[in-house]
Protein backbone atom coordinates (compact mmCIF):
# COMPACT_ATOMS: atom_id res chain seq x y z
CA UNK A 1 0.00 0.00 0.00
CA UNK A 2 1.43 3.21 -1.03
CA UNK A 3 -0.45 6.67 -0.24
CA UNK A 4 2.00 8.62 -1.89
CA UNK A 5 1.37 6.56 -5.47
CA UNK A 6 -2.89 7.21 -4.97
CA UNK A 7 -2.16 11.20 -4.81
CA UNK A 8 -0.03 11.05 -8.12
CA UNK A 9 -2.27 8.57 -9.93
CA UNK A 10 -5.10 11.04 -9.27
CA UNK A 11 -2.80 14.22 -10.08
CA UNK A 12 -1.83 11.93 -13.14
CA UNK A 13 -5.75 11.36 -14.05
CA UNK A 14 -5.05 7.65 -13.85
CA UNK A 15 -7.89 7.50 -11.55
CA UNK A 16 -9.87 10.21 -9.91
CA UNK A 17 -10.69 11.45 -6.43
CA UNK A 18 -13.90 10.39 -6.79
CA UNK A 19 -12.71 6.96 -7.82
CA UNK A 20 -10.37 6.75 -4.51
CA UNK A 21 -12.89 8.25 -1.94
CA UNK A 22 -16.03 5.53 -2.90
CA UNK A 23 -13.41 2.73 -2.74
CA UNK A 24 -12.34 3.98 0.62
CA UNK A 25 -16.55 4.52 1.63
CA UNK A 26 -17.04 1.08 0.24
CA UNK A 27 -14.18 -0.15 2.37
CA UNK A 28 -15.18 1.49 5.55
CA UNK A 29 -18.87 -0.19 4.90
CA UNK A 30 -17.69 -3.39 4.24
CA UNK A 31 -15.47 -3.37 7.06
CA UNK A 32 -16.51 -0.97 10.16
CA UNK A 33 -19.21 -4.21 11.56
CA UNK A 34 -15.79 -5.94 12.54
CA UNK A 35 -13.26 -3.02 12.70
CA UNK A 36 -15.35 0.00 14.42
CA UNK A 37 -12.55 2.68 13.73
CA UNK A 38 -14.98 5.25 13.15
CA UNK A 39 -17.13 7.54 15.29
CA UNK A 40 -18.39 9.65 12.31
CA UNK A 41 -18.51 8.36 8.65
CA UNK A 42 -18.40 11.44 5.79
CA UNK A 43 -21.02 10.32 3.14
CA UNK A 44 -20.47 13.59 1.96
CA UNK A 45 -16.61 12.89 0.80
CA UNK A 46 -17.44 12.35 -2.42
CA UNK A 47 -18.99 15.86 -2.99
CA UNK A 48 -15.04 16.74 -1.96
CA UNK A 49 -13.61 15.12 -4.00
CA UNK A 50 -15.68 15.51 -7.23
CA UNK A 51 -14.92 19.16 -6.46
CA UNK A 52 -10.95 18.04 -6.40
CA UNK A 53 -11.63 16.21 -9.70
CA UNK A 54 -13.20 19.10 -11.56
CA UNK A 55 -10.12 21.34 -10.42
CA UNK A 56 -7.88 18.97 -11.72
CA UNK A 57 -10.06 18.27 -15.26
CA UNK A 58 -10.18 22.24 -15.55
CA UNK A 59 -6.33 22.31 -15.30
CA UNK A 60 -5.95 24.37 -12.03
CA UNK A 61 -3.62 24.10 -9.15
CA UNK A 62 -4.10 21.12 -7.00
CA UNK A 63 -2.95 20.48 -3.62
CA UNK A 64 0.09 18.03 -2.66
CA UNK A 65 -2.77 15.60 -1.15
CA UNK A 66 -5.34 15.84 -3.90
CA UNK A 67 -7.93 13.54 -2.91
CA UNK A 68 -5.93 11.50 -0.43
CA UNK A 69 -8.97 10.05 2.11
CA UNK A 70 -7.81 10.87 5.35
CA UNK A 71 -9.01 9.98 8.80
CA UNK A 72 -9.26 12.21 12.04
CA UNK A 73 -8.96 11.38 15.37
CA UNK A 74 -12.26 12.53 17.12
CA UNK A 75 -10.59 15.56 19.22
CA UNK A 76 -9.64 17.50 16.01
CA UNK A 77 -12.19 20.09 15.21
CA UNK A 78 -13.45 19.69 12.01
CA UNK A 79 -16.61 22.50 11.56
CA UNK A 80 -19.83 21.45 11.56
CA UNK A 81 -18.95 17.35 12.43
CA UNK A 82 -19.73 16.63 15.62
CA UNK A 83 -16.30 16.28 17.60
CA UNK A 84 -17.05 13.58 20.50
CA UNK A 85 -13.39 13.16 22.27
CA UNK A 86 -15.08 9.27 22.80
CA UNK A 87 -16.96 10.52 25.60
CA UNK A 88 -20.61 11.50 26.24
CA UNK A 89 -19.59 14.58 27.50
CA UNK A 90 -19.01 15.97 24.50
CA UNK A 91 -21.47 13.46 22.58
CA UNK A 92 -23.34 15.95 20.26
CA UNK A 93 -20.82 19.23 20.35
CA UNK A 94 -20.89 20.60 17.30
CA UNK A 95 -17.42 22.51 16.61
CA UNK A 96 -18.16 26.20 15.23
CA UNK A 97 -14.14 26.15 13.77
CA UNK A 98 -11.39 24.25 12.28
CA UNK A 99 -8.41 22.99 13.96
CA UNK A 100 -5.53 24.74 12.65
CA UNK A 101 -4.41 21.16 10.83
CA UNK A 102 -7.57 20.66 9.16
CA UNK A 103 -7.55 24.03 7.57
CA UNK A 104 -4.45 22.94 6.31
CA UNK A 105 -5.07 19.42 5.56
CA UNK A 106 -8.41 20.87 3.10
CA UNK A 107 -6.01 24.09 1.65
CA UNK A 108 -4.20 20.68 0.23
CA UNK A 109 -6.81 19.06 -1.20
CA UNK A 110 -7.18 16.09 0.93
CA UNK A 111 -10.69 14.48 1.32
CA UNK A 112 -11.94 13.80 5.30
CA UNK A 113 -13.71 10.64 5.09
CA UNK A 114 -14.35 10.27 8.95
CA UNK A 115 -13.48 11.03 12.44
CA UNK A 116 -12.30 8.04 14.52
CA UNK A 117 -13.06 6.33 17.79
CA UNK A 118 -10.25 6.82 20.55
CA UNK A 119 -10.12 6.14 24.06
CA UNK A 120 -12.19 8.74 26.37
CA UNK A 121 -10.47 12.40 25.82
CA UNK A 122 -7.25 10.36 24.69
CA UNK A 123 -6.69 8.95 28.16
CA UNK A 124 -5.81 4.88 27.15
CA UNK A 125 -3.68 2.67 25.49
CA UNK A 126 -6.08 0.33 23.94
CA UNK A 127 -9.13 2.54 22.71
CA UNK A 128 -11.44 0.23 24.65
CA UNK A 129 -12.53 3.93 27.26
CA UNK A 130 -14.06 5.35 24.18
CA UNK A 131 -17.65 5.80 25.31
CA UNK A 132 -19.11 4.71 21.61
CA UNK A 133 -17.55 1.06 21.58
CA UNK A 134 -13.74 -0.56 21.21
CA UNK A 135 -12.02 -0.51 17.64
CA UNK A 136 -10.83 -4.52 16.78
CA UNK A 137 -7.23 -4.44 15.46
CA UNK A 138 -7.78 -5.32 12.13
CA UNK A 139 -4.28 -8.41 12.63
CA UNK A 140 -6.95 -9.73 15.11
CA UNK A 141 -10.24 -9.07 15.82
CA UNK A 142 -10.18 -10.28 19.44
CA UNK A 143 -7.38 -8.14 19.97
CA UNK A 144 -7.13 -3.82 20.35
CA UNK A 145 -5.50 -1.95 18.03
CA UNK A 146 -3.76 -0.05 20.70
CA UNK A 147 -4.59 3.77 21.71
CA UNK A 148 -5.50 6.24 22.29
CA UNK A 149 -5.49 6.82 18.74
CA UNK A 150 -6.50 3.30 17.88
CA UNK A 151 -9.56 3.90 15.42
CA UNK A 152 -6.89 6.01 13.42
CA UNK A 153 -4.41 3.63 13.15
CA UNK A 154 -6.81 0.99 12.60
CA UNK A 155 -8.54 2.76 9.63
CA UNK A 156 -5.32 3.24 8.08
CA UNK A 157 -4.33 -0.53 8.85
CA UNK A 158 -7.32 -2.15 7.26
CA UNK A 159 -7.74 0.45 4.09
CA UNK A 160 -10.89 2.47 5.32
CA UNK A 161 -8.57 5.43 4.90
CA UNK A 162 -4.73 5.84 3.24
CA UNK A 163 -3.93 8.31 5.82
CA UNK A 164 -4.85 9.19 9.44
CA UNK A 165 -4.56 12.19 12.24
CA UNK A 166 -3.58 11.04 15.82
CA UNK A 167 -2.57 12.93 18.36
CA UNK A 168 0.03 11.77 20.53
CA UNK A 169 0.50 12.89 24.57
CA UNK A 170 2.29 10.01 25.77
CA UNK A 171 2.17 7.79 22.63
CA UNK A 172 -1.01 7.84 21.42
CA UNK A 173 -0.06 7.51 17.87
CA UNK A 174 3.40 5.19 18.23
CA UNK A 175 1.44 2.79 20.27
CA UNK A 176 -1.47 2.00 17.81
CA UNK A 177 1.01 2.55 14.94
CA UNK A 178 3.21 -0.30 16.73
CA UNK A 179 0.06 -2.62 17.16
CA UNK A 180 -1.35 -2.10 13.46
CA UNK A 181 2.07 -2.27 12.11
CA UNK A 182 1.27 1.14 10.35
CA UNK A 183 4.12 4.23 10.89
CA UNK A 184 3.58 7.03 13.40
CA UNK A 185 5.06 9.89 13.98
CA UNK A 186 5.24 11.84 17.31
CA UNK A 187 6.52 15.48 15.90
CA UNK A 188 8.63 17.99 17.93
CA UNK A 189 6.69 19.66 20.78
CA UNK A 190 5.79 23.11 19.07
CA UNK A 191 6.08 21.72 15.73
CA UNK A 192 2.23 21.28 14.91
CA UNK A 193 -0.28 23.57 15.23
CA UNK A 194 -2.66 22.53 18.60
CA UNK A 195 -5.21 25.13 17.79
CA UNK A 196 -8.82 23.46 17.29
CA UNK A 197 -7.30 20.18 19.39
CA UNK A 198 -9.20 19.56 22.83
CA UNK A 199 -6.96 19.54 25.33
CA UNK A 200 -5.76 17.33 27.61
CA UNK A 201 -2.49 17.56 28.69
CA UNK A 202 -0.93 20.50 27.51
CA UNK A 203 2.63 20.44 27.46
CA UNK A 204 2.77 16.98 26.27
CA UNK A 205 0.76 16.50 23.16
CA UNK A 206 0.64 17.02 19.43
CA UNK A 207 -1.11 16.03 16.45
CA UNK A 208 0.93 13.23 14.63
CA UNK A 209 0.20 11.96 11.63
CA UNK A 210 -0.47 7.85 10.65
CA UNK A 211 0.25 6.07 6.94
CA UNK A 212 1.03 3.23 5.46
CA UNK A 213 4.34 3.91 4.58
CA UNK A 214 7.53 6.64 5.54
CA UNK A 215 6.97 8.68 2.52
CA UNK A 216 2.80 9.19 3.57
CA UNK A 217 4.06 10.39 6.92
CA UNK A 218 6.70 12.55 5.49
CA UNK A 219 3.66 14.31 3.39
CA UNK A 220 1.47 14.51 5.99
CA UNK A 221 4.10 16.62 8.41
CA UNK A 222 4.83 18.42 5.74
CA UNK A 223 1.45 19.96 5.29
CA UNK A 224 0.61 20.31 8.98
CA UNK A 225 3.89 21.40 10.57
CA UNK A 226 3.98 25.02 10.90
CA UNK A 227 3.68 28.34 12.83
CA UNK A 228 0.17 28.98 14.08
CA UNK A 229 -0.22 32.55 15.65
CA UNK A 230 -3.06 30.81 17.26
CA UNK A 231 -1.42 28.99 19.54
CA UNK A 232 1.11 30.49 22.31
CA UNK A 233 2.98 27.20 22.18
CA UNK A 234 3.97 26.99 18.28
CA UNK A 235 7.49 27.95 17.33
CA UNK A 236 8.51 29.84 14.35
CA UNK A 237 11.53 27.55 13.66
CA UNK A 238 10.10 24.79 11.96
CA UNK A 239 12.01 23.13 9.33
CA UNK A 240 9.23 21.46 6.80
CA UNK A 241 9.91 17.56 5.83
CA UNK A 242 9.13 17.33 2.58
CA UNK A 243 9.13 13.81 0.00
CA UNK A 244 12.03 14.39 -1.79
CA UNK A 245 14.69 15.02 1.08
CA UNK A 246 13.31 11.90 3.11
CA UNK A 247 14.37 9.90 -0.27
CA UNK A 248 18.03 10.69 0.26
CA UNK A 249 19.98 8.51 1.68
CA UNK A 250 21.19 8.23 5.61
CA UNK A 251 24.57 7.95 4.93
CA UNK A 252 26.61 6.62 8.15
CA UNK A 253 24.49 7.16 11.55
CA UNK A 254 24.75 5.95 15.00
CA UNK A 255 22.03 4.45 16.72
CA UNK A 256 21.77 4.18 20.89
CA UNK A 257 19.89 1.10 21.92
CA UNK A 258 18.62 2.62 25.19
CA UNK A 259 18.87 -0.25 27.83
CA UNK A 260 16.23 0.67 30.10
CA UNK A 261 13.50 -0.23 27.11
CA UNK A 262 14.19 -3.31 26.88
CA UNK A 263 13.69 -3.54 30.89
CA UNK A 264 12.09 -6.39 33.44
CA UNK A 265 8.31 -6.88 32.13
CA UNK A 266 9.28 -6.56 28.02
CA UNK A 267 7.88 -9.52 26.19
CA UNK A 268 11.08 -11.13 25.28
CA UNK A 269 9.52 -12.21 21.75
CA UNK A 270 8.94 -8.38 21.09
CA UNK A 271 12.47 -7.82 22.18
CA UNK A 272 13.65 -10.51 20.26
CA UNK A 273 12.19 -9.19 16.69
CA UNK A 274 13.31 -5.40 17.78
CA UNK A 275 16.91 -6.93 17.35
CA UNK A 276 15.81 -8.21 13.79
CA UNK A 277 14.83 -5.07 13.30
CA UNK A 278 17.76 -3.25 14.11
CA UNK A 279 19.96 -5.69 12.03
CA UNK A 280 18.20 -4.11 9.22
CA UNK A 281 19.05 -0.34 10.91
CA UNK A 282 22.45 -1.52 10.51
CA UNK A 283 22.29 -2.62 7.27
CA UNK A 284 21.23 0.76 6.03
CA UNK A 285 23.67 2.56 7.54
CA UNK A 286 23.65 2.82 11.10
CA UNK A 287 26.11 1.21 13.80
CA UNK A 288 24.99 0.25 16.87
CA UNK A 289 25.81 0.08 20.60
CA UNK A 290 23.91 0.11 23.89
CA UNK A 291 23.02 2.99 25.89
CA UNK A 292 21.95 3.59 29.35
CA UNK A 293 19.96 6.67 30.51
CA UNK A 294 19.08 5.28 33.97
CA UNK A 295 16.66 7.98 35.20
CA UNK A 296 13.96 6.62 32.34
CA UNK A 297 13.10 4.76 35.50
CA UNK A 298 10.96 7.01 36.69
CA UNK A 299 9.84 8.50 33.69
CA UNK A 300 6.07 6.40 34.51
CA UNK A 301 4.99 8.32 37.47
CA UNK A 302 6.85 11.39 36.17
CA UNK A 303 4.75 11.19 33.13
CA UNK A 304 1.51 10.18 34.87
CA UNK A 305 1.49 12.96 37.45
CA UNK A 306 2.22 15.72 35.35
CA UNK A 307 -0.03 14.41 32.85
CA UNK A 308 -3.02 14.06 35.32
CA UNK A 309 -2.34 17.37 36.71
CA UNK A 310 -2.44 18.96 33.37
CA UNK A 311 -6.00 17.34 32.25
CA UNK A 312 -7.26 18.23 36.03
CA UNK A 313 -7.22 21.89 35.30
CA UNK A 314 -8.00 21.23 31.08
CA UNK A 315 -10.85 19.60 31.45
CA UNK A 316 -12.13 21.83 34.27
CA UNK A 317 -13.91 23.64 31.09
CA UNK A 318 -16.48 20.92 31.26
CA UNK A 319 -19.47 22.43 32.68
CA UNK A 320 -22.73 21.19 30.59
CA UNK A 321 -23.49 24.74 30.60
CA UNK A 322 -21.83 26.64 27.17
CA UNK A 323 -21.45 23.17 25.15
CA UNK A 324 -21.05 19.73 25.93
CA UNK A 325 -23.74 17.28 27.72
CA UNK A 326 -26.39 19.08 29.41
CA UNK A 327 -28.43 18.25 32.56
CA UNK A 328 -31.67 20.53 33.17
CA UNK A 329 -31.24 21.86 37.23
CA UNK A 330 -33.62 20.49 39.37
CA UNK A 331 -35.46 23.27 41.72
CA UNK A 332 -33.59 24.91 43.48
CA UNK A 333 -30.02 23.44 42.64
CA UNK A 334 -27.35 25.68 42.90
CA UNK A 335 -24.36 25.77 41.16
CA UNK A 336 -21.92 23.74 42.10
CA UNK A 337 -24.11 20.43 42.36
CA UNK A 338 -25.73 20.71 38.72
CA UNK A 339 -21.79 20.99 37.60
CA UNK A 340 -20.72 18.16 39.97
CA UNK A 341 -24.02 16.17 38.79
CA UNK A 342 -23.24 16.92 35.02
CA UNK A 343 -19.73 15.91 35.19
CA UNK A 344 -20.29 12.46 36.90
CA UNK A 345 -22.25 12.09 34.49
CA UNK A 346 -20.60 13.19 31.12
CA UNK A 347 -17.32 11.46 32.10
CA UNK A 348 -16.24 7.55 32.02
CA UNK A 349 -14.28 6.03 35.03
CA UNK A 350 -10.65 6.54 33.61
CA UNK A 351 -11.31 10.35 33.11
CA UNK A 352 -12.78 11.01 36.72
CA UNK A 353 -9.55 8.60 37.69
CA UNK A 354 -7.59 11.15 36.34
CA UNK A 355 -9.29 14.82 36.90
CA UNK A 356 -9.39 13.26 40.60
CA UNK A 357 -5.78 12.06 40.96
CA UNK A 358 -4.53 15.72 39.38
CA UNK A 359 -6.50 17.69 41.81
CA UNK A 360 -5.03 16.21 44.43
CA UNK A 361 -1.26 16.50 43.26
CA UNK A 362 -1.90 20.13 42.25
CA UNK A 363 -3.71 20.96 45.97
CA UNK A 364 -2.19 23.01 48.50
CA UNK A 365 -0.18 20.94 50.64
CA UNK A 366 0.96 18.41 48.41
CA UNK A 367 1.48 20.53 45.11
CA UNK A 368 5.86 20.76 45.97
CA UNK A 369 5.96 16.64 47.09
CA UNK A 370 3.90 15.49 43.55
CA UNK A 371 3.65 17.95 41.07
CA UNK A 372 6.61 19.86 41.28
CA UNK A 373 8.75 17.23 42.23
CA UNK A 374 7.87 15.39 38.74
CA UNK A 375 8.88 18.79 37.11
CA UNK A 376 12.14 18.86 38.28
CA UNK A 377 12.38 14.96 37.48
CA UNK A 378 11.14 15.81 34.19
CA UNK A 379 13.76 18.60 33.84
CA UNK A 380 16.75 15.39 34.69
CA UNK A 381 14.94 13.49 31.99
CA UNK A 382 15.26 16.15 29.31
CA UNK A 383 19.07 16.67 30.32
CA UNK A 384 19.90 12.41 29.90
CA UNK A 385 18.46 12.61 26.85
CA UNK A 386 20.21 15.55 25.50
CA UNK A 387 23.27 13.50 26.79
CA UNK A 388 22.91 10.71 25.03
CA UNK A 389 22.14 12.62 22.03
CA UNK A 390 25.92 14.05 21.88
CA UNK A 391 26.73 10.37 20.86
CA UNK A 392 24.32 9.05 19.06
CA UNK A 393 22.09 10.21 16.12
CA UNK A 394 19.24 8.07 17.10
CA UNK A 395 17.89 6.24 19.84
CA UNK A 396 16.04 2.94 19.64
CA UNK A 397 14.66 0.30 21.53
CA UNK A 398 10.28 -0.96 21.21
CA UNK A 399 7.79 1.13 20.62
CA UNK A 400 5.33 -1.43 23.09
CA UNK A 401 7.25 -3.86 25.64
CA UNK A 402 4.66 -6.52 24.39
CA UNK A 403 1.97 -7.76 21.43
CA UNK A 404 -1.56 -6.17 21.41
CA UNK A 405 -3.42 -7.76 23.92
CA UNK A 406 -6.91 -9.36 24.36
CA UNK A 407 -9.96 -7.25 24.78
CA UNK A 408 -10.45 -7.13 28.24
CA UNK A 409 -7.94 -8.43 29.26
CA UNK A 410 -6.33 -5.63 31.36
CA UNK A 411 -8.40 -3.98 33.66
CA UNK A 412 -6.17 -2.94 36.57
CA UNK A 413 -5.38 1.26 35.89
CA UNK A 414 -2.08 0.92 36.78
CA UNK A 415 -1.22 -2.51 34.93
CA UNK A 416 -2.57 -0.64 31.91
CA UNK A 417 -0.25 2.60 32.42
CA UNK A 418 2.66 0.18 32.96
CA UNK A 419 1.70 -0.15 29.25
CA UNK A 420 3.07 3.33 28.32
CA UNK A 421 6.43 2.30 29.67
CA UNK A 422 8.70 3.23 26.38
CA UNK A 423 6.55 5.86 24.93
CA UNK A 424 5.93 8.64 27.40
CA UNK A 425 9.70 9.75 28.13
CA UNK A 426 9.58 11.33 24.30
CA UNK A 427 6.78 13.26 24.98
CA UNK A 428 7.95 14.20 28.37
CA UNK A 429 11.27 15.90 26.50
CA UNK A 430 9.74 16.81 23.90
CA UNK A 431 11.72 15.29 20.77
CA UNK A 432 10.47 13.62 18.03
CA UNK A 433 9.74 9.87 17.37
CA UNK A 434 8.42 7.36 15.32
CA UNK A 435 7.13 3.49 15.36
CA UNK A 436 8.04 1.48 12.41
CA UNK A 437 6.86 -2.16 11.65
CA UNK A 438 9.50 -4.72 13.31
CA UNK A 439 7.66 -7.56 11.76
CA UNK A 440 5.03 -10.14 13.10
CA UNK A 441 5.16 -12.20 16.56
CA UNK A 442 2.62 -14.86 16.13
CA UNK A 443 1.18 -13.26 13.28
CA UNK A 444 0.58 -9.60 15.50
CA UNK A 445 2.61 -6.50 14.76
CA UNK A 446 5.66 -5.30 16.42
CA UNK A 447 7.12 -1.67 17.11
CA UNK A 448 10.09 -0.75 16.40
CA UNK A 449 11.05 3.04 17.58
CA UNK A 450 13.13 5.45 16.86
CA UNK A 451 13.94 8.54 18.69
CA UNK A 452 16.03 11.61 17.69
CA UNK A 453 17.01 15.11 19.17
CA UNK A 454 14.71 17.92 18.94
CA UNK A 455 13.80 19.38 15.33
CA UNK A 456 14.94 16.36 13.83
CA UNK A 457 12.44 14.77 12.29
CA UNK A 458 14.22 14.19 9.07
CA UNK A 459 16.82 11.49 10.24
CA UNK A 460 14.03 9.74 11.43
CA UNK A 461 12.12 9.82 8.20
CA UNK A 462 15.31 9.14 6.34
CA UNK A 463 16.43 5.85 7.94
CA UNK A 464 12.54 4.42 8.45
CA UNK A 465 12.88 5.09 4.67
CA UNK A 466 15.65 3.40 4.05
CA UNK A 467 14.49 0.64 6.08
CA UNK A 468 11.47 0.14 4.18
CA UNK A 469 12.91 -0.03 1.25
CA UNK A 470 14.92 -2.99 2.67
CA UNK A 471 12.07 -4.62 4.62
CA UNK A 472 9.08 -4.01 1.98
CA UNK A 473 7.13 -3.74 5.53
CA UNK A 474 4.35 -1.69 3.59
CA UNK A 475 3.47 -4.77 1.59
CA UNK A 476 2.54 -6.91 4.37
CA UNK A 477 -1.35 -6.84 5.36
CA UNK A 478 -3.64 -7.58 7.66
CA UNK A 479 -6.17 -10.14 6.77
CA UNK A 480 -9.67 -7.87 7.96
CA UNK B 1 6.14 8.95 55.54
CA UNK B 2 4.17 5.87 53.67
CA UNK B 3 6.25 2.85 53.96
CA UNK B 4 5.71 -0.70 52.35
CA UNK B 5 2.44 -0.64 53.14
CA UNK B 6 1.74 1.92 50.34
CA UNK B 7 0.72 5.35 50.51
CA UNK B 8 -2.96 5.86 51.93
CA UNK B 9 -5.57 7.56 50.19
CA UNK B 10 -9.22 7.60 52.16
CA UNK B 11 -12.38 7.24 50.95
CA UNK B 12 -12.38 10.67 52.55
CA UNK B 13 -9.83 11.57 50.53
CA UNK B 14 -11.56 10.66 47.61
CA UNK B 15 -14.96 12.93 48.46
CA UNK B 16 -12.63 15.80 49.07
CA UNK B 17 -10.92 15.78 45.62
CA UNK B 18 -13.73 14.98 44.00
CA UNK B 19 -15.53 17.90 45.42
CA UNK B 20 -12.37 20.20 44.34
CA UNK B 21 -12.95 18.67 41.13
CA UNK B 22 -16.96 19.20 41.27
CA UNK B 23 -17.28 15.19 40.00
CA UNK B 24 -19.90 13.97 42.83
CA UNK B 25 -19.40 10.30 43.17
CA UNK B 26 -21.54 8.04 44.96
CA UNK B 27 -20.54 5.55 47.59
CA UNK B 28 -19.07 2.76 45.69
CA UNK B 29 -17.22 5.28 43.50
CA UNK B 30 -15.50 6.71 46.27
CA UNK B 31 -14.26 3.08 47.92
CA UNK B 32 -13.23 1.80 44.60
CA UNK B 33 -11.36 5.03 43.85
CA UNK B 34 -9.64 5.49 47.30
CA UNK B 35 -8.13 1.51 46.95
CA UNK B 36 -7.20 2.68 43.24
CA UNK B 37 -5.15 5.84 43.90
CA UNK B 38 -3.73 4.47 46.77
CA UNK B 39 -2.37 1.99 45.08
CA UNK B 40 -1.01 4.22 42.06
CA UNK B 41 0.39 6.93 44.49
CA UNK B 42 2.00 4.12 46.43
CA UNK B 43 3.58 3.52 42.79
CA UNK B 44 4.41 7.07 42.35
CA UNK B 45 6.27 7.11 45.37
CA UNK B 46 9.65 5.77 43.73
CA UNK B 47 10.29 9.41 41.98
CA UNK B 48 10.78 10.83 45.77
CA UNK B 49 14.50 8.39 45.40
CA UNK B 50 15.06 11.14 42.55
CA UNK B 51 17.95 13.69 44.36
CA UNK B 52 16.11 17.13 43.00
CA UNK B 53 17.81 19.56 44.99
CA UNK B 54 19.37 22.88 42.60
CA UNK B 55 17.41 21.48 40.10
CA UNK B 56 14.59 23.94 38.31
CA UNK B 57 11.04 22.26 37.34
CA UNK B 58 10.27 22.22 33.50
CA UNK B 59 6.97 23.42 32.99
CA UNK B 60 7.09 23.50 29.01
CA UNK B 61 9.85 21.99 26.75
CA UNK B 62 10.23 25.34 24.86
CA UNK B 63 11.66 28.53 25.66
CA UNK B 64 8.44 30.85 23.90
CA UNK B 65 7.60 33.18 27.02
CA UNK B 66 4.59 34.94 26.92
CA UNK B 67 4.10 35.31 23.11
CA UNK B 68 1.75 38.98 22.45
CA UNK B 69 0.00 39.94 19.18
CA UNK B 70 -1.90 43.39 18.27
CA UNK B 71 -5.00 43.30 20.17
CA UNK B 72 -7.23 43.41 16.99
CA UNK B 73 -10.33 40.83 16.18
CA UNK B 74 -8.94 37.96 14.28
CA UNK B 75 -12.39 36.30 12.64
CA UNK B 76 -13.89 35.91 16.05
CA UNK B 77 -17.16 33.63 16.27
CA UNK B 78 -20.71 35.04 15.56
CA UNK B 79 -22.47 34.94 18.57
CA UNK B 80 -24.73 32.40 17.57
CA UNK B 81 -22.04 29.90 16.42
CA UNK B 82 -20.66 30.96 19.82
CA UNK B 83 -23.79 29.71 21.65
CA UNK B 84 -24.90 26.49 19.18
CA UNK B 85 -24.11 24.21 21.52
CA UNK B 86 -25.42 25.65 25.05
CA UNK B 87 -28.09 22.93 26.48
CA UNK B 88 -29.91 26.49 27.46
CA UNK B 89 -29.83 29.96 26.41
CA UNK B 90 -32.26 33.00 26.90
CA UNK B 91 -31.64 36.70 25.60
CA UNK B 92 -28.28 35.24 23.77
CA UNK B 93 -27.06 34.43 27.39
CA UNK B 94 -26.00 31.24 28.74
CA UNK B 95 -28.70 30.34 31.18
CA UNK B 96 -27.27 28.67 34.50
CA UNK B 97 -28.86 27.80 37.84
CA UNK B 98 -28.22 30.31 40.74
CA UNK B 99 -24.37 30.44 41.56
CA UNK B 100 -24.69 32.08 45.23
Amino acid sequence: MNSLQTILDVKDQKTTAVELVTRTLETIRKKEPSIHAFITIMDDAISAAERIDRKIARGEKTGTLAGLPIAIKDNISVKGVRNTCGSKMLANYIPPYNADVVDRLLREDAVICGKTAMDEFAMGSSTETCSFGPTHNPWDLSRVPGGSSGGSAAAVASGEALAALGCDTGGSVRCPSAFTSTVGLKPTYGMVSRWGLVSYANSLELISPIAPDVLGVAALLGVISGFDEKDSTSVTNVIPSNVEETTREPGKFKVGIVREFFAEGTDERVAGQVHKALDKIREVGGSIEEVSIPILRYALPTYYLIAMSECSSNLSRFDGLRYGFHLKAKPNEGWDELYSRTRAVGFGEEVKRRIILGTFALSAGYFDEWFVKAAKVRTLIIKEFLQAFKSFDLLAGPTMPCLPWKLGEIVDPLSMYRMDIDTIAVNLAGIPAISIPAGLVDGLPVGLQLMAKHFDELSLLRVSYAYERVTHFSDKLPVN
Amino acid sequence: MPGDQGRQFTESDARKYAALAKIKLDRDEEARLASELGKILSHFEQIKEVETTNVEPTYSVLDIVNRLREDESKNPLTQEEAMANAGEKKDGYFKSPKAF
